[in-house]
């Protein structure tokens, strides 16, 4: 049993990277085979060598859109909860708006940042909005689903016990709806990173995080700095998704004692 | 089931039902149209019928989980009508995944606002054969059969007047559920707690109750009223009396249709 785990293990870690060490050795072999030009695509060690020489720039970057992004994150927290309240006490309320918030989610942030940007001027504040304006759907439509998806009988047994609205919510609709609600911030929490980084895109030089960085690497050509821009944008999404999966699973199995995938309650 | 009769007037200390000329139902639709059914002090009732006629329905009615469109419901308690407290075990354990065994025990005392004592939980605990170790784990910890006690004990936190079962061991296995349906059987004789069970199984209903009653057509009527006089025994399950008795259940369940 142990070397079995053991054995999964070792093919968990090292089949992707093998994988990346075959699709590195590829790009560099493509490269030479088709003899592609530097400044089309540049040569994986150039590459590496613009992350080691530019660490300390990229991770200020970094860490500026981090900040951004997470606040985006938390706000669209705070709203989207707030909101799925309203549309999970008012039948009403959920008629009129929750088909807008399916709808907002398809519409493509990159051509909401303009306009925010525009009405809210440059810097680090519409750069969080933007974030959290694209984010905050995930979370209002997860909430929302968690709030409603009440076990029936449930119900039944708070009414039988002459339960007010207050109890209701308090020991019943919230923390049934807690696996969802952290399933939607989990969502909101890659978006709201991908939103960050496109905010910056457009309010350049006044936010220098990550999005400013890859336009001006594209302005100026300099293609090593460029994908080791990307490469740092990817592990910040990675890097806020995994810490919050993590914590919501911390979360879930001190609460119900047992890990929980998705919604699922009981049985 | 075995027990003397119930004395009427004699024993005056349960809680006494009587539905008259009941409607309920949903949009407009009465599921339950039920003409009279008297249950007295201390009476264990099983009503049976097939899938869908109305037997949850009726016991949601008498809950006052439900509001008859038409009709009476009568609950006698013997401190007095108003602030009639039910237990009511659903079919499944129905417990809330992030408490204790022992937290959903005193769930309904929080919500009622009169708190639940340590030493009546264990004494409830005791009753429904729950460890201590048992009511610190969380129901996702627990076997099916545990949970159902949990379940039990919960619906009985309250001292209620009134037990309501919706098909609690539709759920659990054969064997268990003979367990279960002994020990609440003793629990219910204890307390001498009036008692009304919906289930589909007609040999629960034989060994548990004092009278079976059938439920049928559309809107749903009772159909048939059986009482068990049966002895206790612990082969009761196979004896001929219990054989006889089913059959006349069966007999009764077969001309009743459903809508």
């Amino acid at each position: 049993m142990m070397r079995s785990q053991v054995s999964r293990w070792i093919l968990n870690t090292l089949l992707p990277l093998a994988v990346m060490v075959a699709v590195v050795g590829l790009w560099q072999l493509t490269i030479v085979v088709f003899d592609i030009r530097k400044f089309i695509v540049p040569r994986p060690m150039e590459v590496f060598e613009a992350l080691r020489s530019l660490r300390v720039e990229l991770a200020a970057a970094t860490a500026r859109t981090a900040l951004a992004a997470i606040s985006g994150l938390a706000i669209s927290t705070a709203l989207g909860t707030f909101t799925a309240f309203a549309f999970a006490q008012s039948s009403l309320v959920r008629r009129a708006f929750y088909p807008y918030a399916i709808l907002f989610q398809t519409v493509p942030v990159i051509a909401i940042a303009p306009l925010i940007i525009l009405a809210f001027g440059r810097g680090f504040h519409s750069v969080t909005l933007v974030a959290s304006v694209i984010s905050v759907f995930p979370v209002v439509t997860n909430t929302t689903t968690g709030l409603l998806q009440i076990d029936n009988q449930l119900h039944e047994l708070f009414r039988l016990h002459g339960a007010s609205w207050w109890q209701t919510l308090w020991k019943l609709r919230l923390p049934s709806a807690l696996p969802w609600m952290i399933t939607g911030i989990r969502i909101a929490s890659g978006v709201a990173v991908v939103g960050a980084i496109v905010g910056e895109f457009f309010v350049g030089s006044s936010q220098p995080g990550l999005g400013a960085w890859i336009q001006r690497k594209t302005a100026s050509a300099d293609l090593p700095a460029l994908y080791a821009t990307i490469i740092a944008s990817t592990l910040l999404g990675v890097v806020v998704f995994a810490v919050l999966t993590w914590t919501g699973d911390f979360m879930l199995r001190r609460w119900f004692g047992t890990k929980l995938d998705g919604g699922s309650l009981q049985r | 089931m075995a027990r003397s009769m119930i004395e009427s007037g004699a024993r005056n200390e349960g809680t006494q039902l009587r539905l008259t000329d009941l409607c309920a139902g949903f949009d407009g639709t009465d599921i339950v149209n039920l003409a009279s059914l008297q249950i007295s002090a201390g009476e264990f009732v099983s009503i049976v019928g097939p899938s869908g006629c109305g037997k949850s329905t009726l016991l949601r009615i008498i809950a006052q989980l439900l509001e008859p469109s038409a009709g009476d419901l009568d609950i006698q308690t013997p401190r007095g009508r108003t602030d009639i407290r039910t237990g009511f075990v659903f079919q499944d354990a129905t417990l809330l995944p992030w408490r204790t065994a022992e937290s959903n025990i005193r769930l309904p005392g929080e919500l009622e606002y009169s708190s639940v004592s340590t030493s009546r939980v264990r004494e409830l605990a005791q009753l429904v054969g729950l460890s201590s170790s048992d009511l610190l784990k969380r129901p996702a910890a627990l076997s099916g059969g545990m949970k159902m006690r949990v379940s039990l004990a919960r619906a009985l936190a309250l001292e209620p007047d009134l037990l309501l079962l919706d098909e609690p061991f539709a759920a659990v296995d054969d064997l268990l559920r003979h367990q279960l349906q002994t020990d609440v059987l003793r629990i219910q004789q204890n307390l001498r707690i009036t008692t009304v069970m919906v289930t589909h199984n007609v040999a629960e209903a034989v060994y548990m109750s004092d009278r079976v009653v059938t439920l049928g057509g559309a809107p749903a009527n009772i159909t048939s009223e059986t009482t068990i006089e049966l002895e206790q025994s612990a082969d009761l399950r196979s004896s001929a009396a219990f054989a006889r008795c089913m059959g006349r259940v069966m007999s009764a369940l077969r001309d009743t249709e459903c809508g």
